[in-house]
């Protein structure tokens, strides 16, 4: 292995620094690409974005265009864009519905699920075994729960294992709908940054920024709230925790710090008085209370390593683009059952901080920009190493204060790991 | 529907001036913003506005869709008091902006959604804007429609649709109002 591409070259004293050159490298990102993108679960759908049979959407896995299809079994297929004819793409929309695939260059038709079932004027030749000119399929799929994974590594561990920790706080998100399920009904919104793909996977777990980087969120909230102290649930003092939880996936715990803070942030949304109203003759004061604050957040920022990430009441997926550019999907998910009102209020939560012109994630994307730029400075180094001294219990499942940089580390480490496979 | 045109007792030129003058508003608007003057931006809504981006150029109304702006008059202050309050670090640099506003015309099919608001009249029109921000040029394009009413002897904006061309594709840095 070159040095460009050991991870070795790229950390220093377990992930306590890491080089500038991790974030800036084209021949180390198509590295990652085929020893992680390539080896492990990537997450790339959810199940209510293709309820019916014949449903589909187009999106990518590690760079791949591919389609993810509900199959007329009603089993989920992703199947390669691509005739195996001579190239063309099968299927052009970011959503739809068919029963086949059929190429409009030549004709070529396809079941969603691949099989090659149709070759036009076939008398041409002379013979052609369909069986083996069906879309490439993606070896392995595992539906947990409703959130699809894929690899394209037949010998990939099962989806649960790879879950590891993860698995005890994608159920919390998926249970917060109390029994109904969760929907992605109102589409996806893409925001784009000019930097590493590793800069969004380390900021979803980072409780050191939101305090500096969301500084001026947390002042209009706070005006807003009457309360000078709105950030504070993320601050210095607070009884926040980080959290690895085993195989790079880590989560930020604000469960027991944040208080009412996130149902009072809530009812700043617009049209909240008549919502709220029309809620006291539809729930239960309990429910109520408790739906109001989990259309917000629900105290936990999860990552699931390498390209998952769930904050506040939406999915985000990390979509690398190049070494230098990235792209990020988010999906913000309803309850199908709760009154409108409670959907109406998750929608403009997520709005508020996560919108091309919302009031939190242009922040960070600015961070990201700012330190792309740093980066083409002469310093090395990037320092991860805060709260080191202070984290408690074993690697996979450690904890530390909120605003430690143990997820970063956390994360790098198990980067590290299977960039390191390859090497024997 | 209250979008549209009240009908006054007067002659047609005088209603046709009433309605240049309200028309007229949705310059000073874009001017204002241009020139970065927010509190006086925000001075031409009225207390019971609305300001929407939809993702979805066809959404056909706010509340129950994800958009990239959705504001009540309060937010709307809050999105001013981001931008004239310090550190708002996606707008320092600030973004400096123009707009070409197009042919304005009174909106013929104002579609399915009303605005909590009263209006007089409402009016659409095509729009191109050029943003620089840290030597970079983006260029947006789309179709902004007012809806109008006069509050005191002035034309103000009981609600502001802008629908973004693209708005569904990777979006960067929509901090500036649109
Ligand atoms: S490329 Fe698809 S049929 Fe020829
Ligand atoms: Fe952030």
């Amino acid at each position: 292995m070159s040095t460009a591409t050991d991870p070795d070259h790229y950390l220093d004293q377990g992930a306590a620094r890491v080089r500038k050159s991790a974030y800036l490298s084209p021949e180390l990102y198509s590295a990652e690409m085929e020893r992680i993108f390539d080896k492990t679960w990537l997450y790339v759908a959810h199940a209510s974005e293709i309820p019916n049979p014949g449903d589909y959407k187009t999106t990518t896995m590690a760079g791949r265009p591919v389609v993810v299809s509900r199959t007329r079994e009603g089993t989920i297929a992703i199947v390669q864009n691509r005739c195996r004819h001579r190239g063309a793409s099968v299927c052009q929309a970011p959503t739809g519905n068919a029963r086949f695939f059929r190429c409009e260059y030549h004709g070529w038709t396809y079941k969603n699920s691949g099989e090659l079932v149709g070759v036009t004027f076939p008398d041409g030749y002379e013979k052609i075994d369909k069986s083996t000119l069906g879309l490439l399929t993606i070896p392995r799929i595992e539906v947990y729960r409703d959130f699809v994974f894929a690899s394209f590594n037949s010998e990939v561990q099962p989806l649960e294992d790879h879950l590891a920790g993860a698995k005890e706080f994608l159920d919390l998100f998926i249970d917060s709908g109390g029994g109904r399920p969760l929907v992605a009904a109102h589409g996806t919104q893409q925001l784009t940054y000019p930097g590493n793909w590793k800069l969004q996977l380390e900021n979803g777990c980072d409780g050191y920024h939101p305090n500096f980087a969301h500084r001026s969120f947390f002042r209009v909230v706070g005006s807003r709230l009457h309360d000078d102290s709105s950030g504070s649930y993320l601050g210095g003092r607070s009884t926040a925790k980080a959290r690895s939880l085993g195989n790079g996936h880590a989560i930020l715990d604000q469960r027991q710090s944040v208080g009412d803070h996130y149902e009072k942030r809530a009812l700043l949304a617009p049209d909240s008085e008549q919502i709220v109203e029309q809620l006291a003759e539809e729930v239960s004061d309990d429910e109520r209370t408790r739906l109001i604050a989990e259309s917000v957040h629900l105290g936990f920022n999860l990552t699931i390593f390498p390209n998952l990430q769930l904050i506040g009441v939406h999915i985000r997926e990390i979509v690398p683009k190049s070494a230098t550019e990235t792209v990020v999907k988010y999906t913000p998910m309803t309850i199908d059952g709760v009154p409108s009102g409670i959907n109406e209020l998750r929608l403009r939560s997520h709005e508020l901080f996560y919108s091309a012109a919302g009031f939190g994630v242009p922040d960070d994307s600015e961070m990201f920009r700012r330190v792309s730029s740093g980066l083409d400075t002469d310093e090395e180094w990037l320092l991860l190493y805060r709260g080191a001294h202070r984290v408690e219990g074993d690697e996979n499942a450690a904890e530390s204060h909120v605003t430690d940089e143990l997820p970063q580390r956390a994360e790098w480490l198990h980067w590290a790991s299977l960039m390191q496979e390859e090497k024997a | 529907m209250n979008t549209a045109p009240v009908v006054v007792e007067a002659t047609e030129a005088r209603t046709e001036a009433r309605t240049e003058a309200l028309a007229d508003v949705v310059h000073r608007e874009g001017e204002l913003l241009d020139d970065r003057r927010y509190d006086e931006w925000a001075e031409l809504f009225t207390d019971d506005c609305r300001y929407w981006a939809p993702y979805d150029w066809y959404a056909p109304e706010p509340r129950g869709a994800m958009n990239i702006i959705y504001d009540d008059k309060a937010r709307l202050l809050d999105r001013v008091s981001r931008l004239t309050g310090g550190d708002f670090h996606s707008q320092d640099p600030a973004s400096h902006t123009t707009r070409l506003i197009g042919v304005v015309r009174p909106l013929a099919d104002p579609g399915s959604w009303t605005p909590p608001g009263v209006s007089e009249a409402a009016f659409t029109a095509s729009f191109r804007l050029t943003e620089l921000r840290r030597e970079v040029l983006t260029e947006y394009s789309g179709r902004v429609s007012w809806w109008l009413r006069t509050e005191s002897g002035s034309p103000r904006i009981v609600a502001k649709k802008v629908q973004l061309l693209g708005a569904n594709r990777p979006l960067a840095n929509l901090t500036f109002p649109l």
